[in-house]
């Protein structure tokens, strides 16, 4: 490894992690660099970019035989998107990978820096099919509202979509225009034979995630709209869960 | 036959802008702006930053002649503040280095002291008594009276009145191409490539900025990677030269796009408050309008754009009465500049939507409605001026009429639907007083070319193949036998700016004075060469034919026309079509379209799609049919931004989108097809022919837009653009929340 | 750092400083002026290159990642944009050409993507073009051209 440099390609796994262990917080994991460099100055990051981009986490999409999904943490989000499992399996993100930014963005972005960098669309419908996040560290899944504050001080390597079987989900996001908009609301829901989760994100706020019975009876719960945002905001997320929920519904009424 | 001409050149990216391509050894230009929205400066010292190594100039207004202020109808703004700032991002001073790190030290040694002054940020307040002044002579920069006959009167005759009133979007040309370029210096002068719709008349005001004659500053205006009219007002061309003047060395200047969203010169944001009546058959009697409009901080085109926006207020429409004030206020808010559409969007869009509502009101459909009371083909104008007749209008409500119907949207729990439309018109060229006429060039060219020079400006708008199609139309010759000259004060002669949609007007009219006396000097020059009688000659590919015998090799090619006969030049000057009216400022020629919009408006987000546009625009046979299409599907985006996602807020002076991570305009996704329905037809005696295509399809797409929105929700939009917020609270008064 | 990779099919070997935008070494040290700078921040596409045969945005990726790539400019695209260019030629879309050499990357990694015969959907084009803003044009004609082109 070059010292002079503030950025390292390791050469596997294993030497990610022993560079990140001798650095410390003087290093951080990266992979497109799309969301990190949001935060730099002209002069460059503070800490060490220890570039995991090029390492062999796997293939990008691997189907267990239980019928859980497991995605390289650092495969682009275009690849992801035009992956013939995901299609199959999961159309639903398919299609949503298309309102994450743009074509040539999403050849650089990952899902693990979706997932990690704070205020990723995906993270809310990867809350719903309650998504497993595997780090290199402990090696244990966690789920994603356990992640807190320093988010990737581990390395992540996958995530794992459980099998969603029978269930229906839906994802939506509210932009400033009906492509390649940075996202006002995202709300997406996952209904399986007896429960519902739900989840919300706000402008700028934390994901709120709910779970509930099936058929639901009642109102939607009052915590998944909160946070310090605009009464309209609300609103939408509102009307988009209540109307996603009412069309299922009937479908299973019919 | 291309719509651009440098199409695959601009594709391959091997297609030269003027900032691009420059010379070895140009220093790098910076600007140091203004953080605060009004302050007074205290102190600047830029003694520090010269003295760094690898600096070759620091510029600040001392360094530029005291009484040297900027604007058309009011000289107001200094290219470098002068004592006090006005809006945030306003140019305090400007370093030319080596490199841009060295630029960007130099910037940092910049030592200054700004004391805030209070900010004006909206423009009743401007207007208020005890308002901080933005200049001395008051906030009022211009207003605008005009009536004709008594509209107090004719409402009580009303059997139908409404009120309406609209407020329109800050919103910014943002082309790609970020306003910057190159200057070169010579011992005597300066060669200045950056993008302006008028070369002449930025040569000679950087001329007189920098004491040098004309003659020594050469303008290269064009191409220009859009514009809009964004770059039609002086941008950082004179901060650019004197850098390069004193620098005495080429200089590459370009503002960052965040830079660009608070310096460049924005859409005016209009209030327009709207009373209309109507009698019981429909007849429209009377108008009062109020006008209130954020200039922002200096005067720049905002004066010229009032009168325009007034002027059109009447739409196409022939009103008993009307009694207009419009007034323009100084804010601290960026500044109003030009903009495709200049002022008539605005007030068009509020009086479309306002006759929409009346004719609902009186129970008319809104296209019966417009025909009752399109304005006669004789009438005089919207201000009582003389004006070229508009039989036209008739026929473009009745292409309106026919345009087939759309499919219905299949009616859905989530979904509503809405259809709109508009007719409007607009003045081409300036008002009375001008620039109206122009001047340019036919020659033959020592190479053997029939060339049109002029000083007017390809910016994508497809002036060249037009040019080129209008030479090859009004001469019988080859592709390869001419030629098209534009962009710079080199023409021998001024066009007047590439503006107000009069560039294709002028182009044609100059060569149509200039074809017969042109030809003529050829015949003369060619008869007597082959030493026969003129009448015995052809003009056609290629050079000369000898009547009689029938051959495919002309007898005198051009080329030998020129080596013996020498440059064959004919100089032509047009007047301006203009008629001047006392105490109005008023436009002679006028451009008519219709427009019809759909949108569907999300139930559950309040968000609202445009999902068809037509377009109409009588502007006579298109010269060049691509490039015509391509103005008015680009018109038609640019109003679907205006009515849909674009808006530059100010908060307290503070601009609020600084990229386009925040100001939004419309992608792929957003525009659907646009279609385009020529009305070719004009009177046989009108004395063009035609009608620009740059500003129309614009001024018509808005309303129609608009008014699709009012037609989906039963409620017209009061802001622009349509917000997600607002559609969910007339759903929720109206007790149709889902 | 030194880095080195491909541009057009040409070695390159270059000492960068390694959070340097590929922006600025394409078009100021690789004289690659196609490669143009609007936004810098992703959100236009004028910037748009292929990196390893993939679209990205060059104002988003810096130097370092740009060792051992192979990185092709709108100014290398040869004859694999030949018939492109004619469609957008033939439909009049393209106008003041300050987006179209982005433009014609991501049309290029586009219609080189989908398989042959395979028909592209107005929404599949709609969603990779997005990128690509355009100011001048309306898109309509770039729409027609495209899937006429890929029919
Ligand atoms: C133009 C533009 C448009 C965008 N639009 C959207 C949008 O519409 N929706 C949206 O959700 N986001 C959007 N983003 C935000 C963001 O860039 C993406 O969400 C992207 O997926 C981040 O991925 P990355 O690989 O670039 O992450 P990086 O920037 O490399 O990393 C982001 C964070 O995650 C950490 N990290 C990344 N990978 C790992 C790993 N394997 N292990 C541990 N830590 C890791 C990094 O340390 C860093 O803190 C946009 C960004 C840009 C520049
Ligand atoms: S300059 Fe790179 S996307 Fe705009
Ligand atoms: S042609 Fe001008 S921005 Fe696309």
């Amino acid at each position: 490894m070059n010292v002079d440099t503030a950025y390292v390609r390791p050469a596997d796994m294993e030497d990610a992690i022993s560079i990140k262990a001798s650095l410390r917080a003087a290093g951080m994991y990266g992979c497109g660099l799309t969301a990190a460099q949001l935060g730099w100055g002209v002069k460059g990051p503070e800490q060490t970019i220890i570039d995991i981009s090029g390492l062999d986490f796997g293939p990008d999409v691997c189907l267990a035989d239980s019928g859980s999904m497991v995605l390289a943490a650092n495969a682009p989000l275009e690849r992801l998107r035009l992956n013939p499992l995901i299609s199959g399996q999961m159309p639903t993100f398919a299609d949503f990978l298309g309102y994450v930014g743009s074509t040539a963005m999403r050849n650089q972005a990952s899902l693990g820096g979706n997932l990690l960098w704070g205020a990723g669309d995906l993270e809310v419908l990867f809350a719903v099919v309650d998504a497993k996040l595997r780090f290199a560290g402990n090696g244990r899944a966690q789920s994603l509202g356990q992640i807190t504050s320093d988010r990737s001080d581990d390395l992540l390597v996958s995530i794992i979509v459980p099998a969603l079987q029978e269930s229906r989900i839906f994802v939506e996001k509210l932009g400033h225009r009906q492509a390649f908009s940075p996202a006002r609301v995202v709300v997406a829901g996952c209904v399986g034979r007896q429960s519902v989760r739900l989840a919300v994100r706000l402008a700028g706020n934390p994901v709120v995630l709910v779970e509930t019975s099936w058929p639901m009876n009642g109102p939607l719960d009052d915590a998944l709209f909160t946070g310090d945002t605009d009464i309209h905001l609300k609103t939408v997320a509102h009307n988009l869960l209540r109307g996603h929920l009412a069309q299922l519904a009937q479908q299973d009424m019919a | 036959m291309n719509a651009v001409t440098g199409l695959e050149e601009k594709l391959r990216g091997t297609f030269r802008y003027l900032a691009e391509g420059q010379p070895e050894g140009t220093l790098h230009g910076a600007l140091l702006t203004s953080p605060l929205a009004h302050a007074t400066i205290r102190r600047l010292d830029v003694s520090a930053a010269r003295s760094l190594n690898g600096v070759h100039a620091v510029v600040t207004a001392a360094d530029v002649p005291s009484d040297f202020l900027m604007g058309t109808a009011i000289l107001d703004r200094p290219p470098l503040a002068r004592a006090k700032v006005r809006f945030q991002g306003e140019p305090i001073a400007a370093v030319a280095a080596e490199t841009k790190a060295i630029a960007d030290a130099a910037l940092a040694l910049i030592a200054f002291e700004l004391e805030p002054l209070p900010i004006v940020s909206a423009p009743r307040d401007a207007l208020d008594e005890g308002a901080a002044k933005l200049h001395d002579s008051g906030n009022l920069c211009s207003d605008f009276i005009y009536s004709r006959g008594d509209a107090r009167a004719d409402f009580e005759d009303c059997a139908h009145v409404i009120d309406h009133t609209l407020t329109t979007p800050r919103q910014v040309p943002a082309a790609m191409e970020l306003e910057g370029g190159i200057c070169i210096p010579s011992p005597t002068g300066i060669e200045l490539r950056a993008a302006t719709h008028s070369p002449f008349y930025t040569r000679s005001l950087i001329a007189s900025m920098l004491g040098l004659p004309d003659k020594e500053v050469r303008v290269i205006g064009s191409p220009i990677g859009g514009s809009y009219g964004g770059k039609e007002e002086i941008h950082i061309q004179p901060v650019l030269a004197l850098l390069a003047w004193t620098a005495r060395r080429p200089v590459r200047l370009v503002l960052e796009r965040s830079q660009s969203m608070a310096f460049a010169t924005t859409r005016h944001p209009f209030e327009i408050a709207l009373k209309i009546g109507c009698d019981r058959a429909g007849r429209l009697l009377a108008l009062t309008a109020d006008v209130l409009v954020d200039n922002g901080a200096y005067a720049s085109f905002g004066p010229e754009v009032l009168d325009t926006g007034m002027e059109c207020i009447q739409s196409a429409y022939a009103f008993k009465s009307v009694s207009l004030r419009g007034r323009l206020a100084y804010t601290n808010n960026g500044v109003g500049g030009a903009f495709r559409g200049f002022g008539a969007l605005q007030t068009l869009t509020a009086i479309e939507l306002a006759v929409d509502i009346l004719a609902r009101k009186a129970s008319i459909d809104p296209l019966a409605f417009r025909r009752i009371n399109l304005a006669g083909a004789n009438d005089p104008g919207p201000l009582g001026q003389a004006i070229i007749p508009q039989p036209e209008l008739s026929k473009v409500a009745d292409a309106l009429s026919a345009l087939p119907v759309w499919r219905d949207e299949t009616p859905s729990q989530r979904y509503l639907s809405g259809t709109g439309y508009a007719l409007v018109r607009k003045g081409e060229g300036f008002a009375g007083g001008g620039p109206n006429g122009a001047s340019g060039v036919l020659a033959l060219t020592l190479d053997g070319q029939v060339t049109f020079q002029s000083s007017l400006v390809e910016m994508g708008q497809g002036l060249e193949s037009t040019v080129r199609n209008i030479l090859l139309a009004s001469f019988d010759l080859g592709d390869a036998d001419i030629c098209c000259a534009t962009g710079s004060s080199d023409a021998g002669a001024d066009s007047g700016p590439t503006s107000a949609s009069r560039g294709t007007q002028i182009a044609l009219r100059l060569i149509r004075a200039g074809k017969m006396p042109f030809l003529e000097k050829l015949y003369v020059g060619a008869a007597e060469i082959l030493q026969v009688p003129m009448d015995a000659l052809r003009l056609g590919p290629g050079g000369f034919y000898q009547r009689m015998a029938p051959q495919n090799k002309p007898d005198l090619s051009l080329s030998d026309l020129a080596a013996s006969a020498g440059e064959i030049v004919t100089r032509i000057d047009i007047p301006g079509i203009e008629t001047t009216q006392a105490g109005v400022k008023v436009h002679t020629l006028f451009t008519a379209c219709a427009a019809r919009a759909g949108v569907r408006i999300d139930r559950w987000t309040g968000q609202v799609v445009c999902t068809g546009l037509d377009l109409l625009p009588a502007c006579g046979p298109p010269i060049s049919p691509l490039a015509f299409h391509g103005q008015m599907t680009g018109a038609g985006a640019q109003a679907l931004g205006f009515c849909l996602t674009e808006h530059q807020p100010y908060e307290e002076g503070t601009v609020m989108a600084r990229n386009f991570d925040s100001y939004f305009i419309p992608t792929i996704a957003d525009v659907p097809d646009i279609n385009v329905h020529p009305v070719t037809w004009l009177a046989p005696d009108d004395p063009v022919g035609i009608r620009g295509a740059g500003e129309i399809g614009l001024n018509a797409a808005a309303p129609a837009i608009a008014n699709a929105v009012a037609s989906a929700l039963d409620a017209a939009p009061t802001h622009l653009p349509v917000r997600p917020e607002w559609v969910l609270g007339v759903l929720a008064r109206q007790g149709r929340t889902p | 750092m030194r880095i080195s990779f491909t541009l057009n099919g040409e070695p390159q070997n270059r000492q960068v400083n390694p959070f340097d935008k590929a922006t600025s070494i394409l078009a100021e040290q690789c004289g690659q002026e196609s490669v143009k700078t609007s936004c810098a921040i992703g959100r236009c596409g004028a910037c748009t290159i292929l990196v390893d045969g993939k679209s990205a945005n060059a104002c988003l990726l810096i130097a370092a990642k740009m060792d051992g790539t192979d990185v092709v400019t709108a100014e290398g695209l040869g004859a694999r944009a030949d018939a492109i260019i004619d469609r957008l030629r033939q439909n009049g879309a393209i106008q003041c050409g300050y987006c179209a050499p982005g433009l014609l990357i991501s049309l290029v990694a586009l219609l080189e993507r989908a398989p042959d015969g395979d028909k592209l959907e107005r929404q599949e084009l709609e969603t990779v073009l997005a990128g690509n803003l355009c100011r001048c044009s309306g898109y309509t004609a770039l729409r027609k051209a495209i899937l006429a082109l890929s029919s």
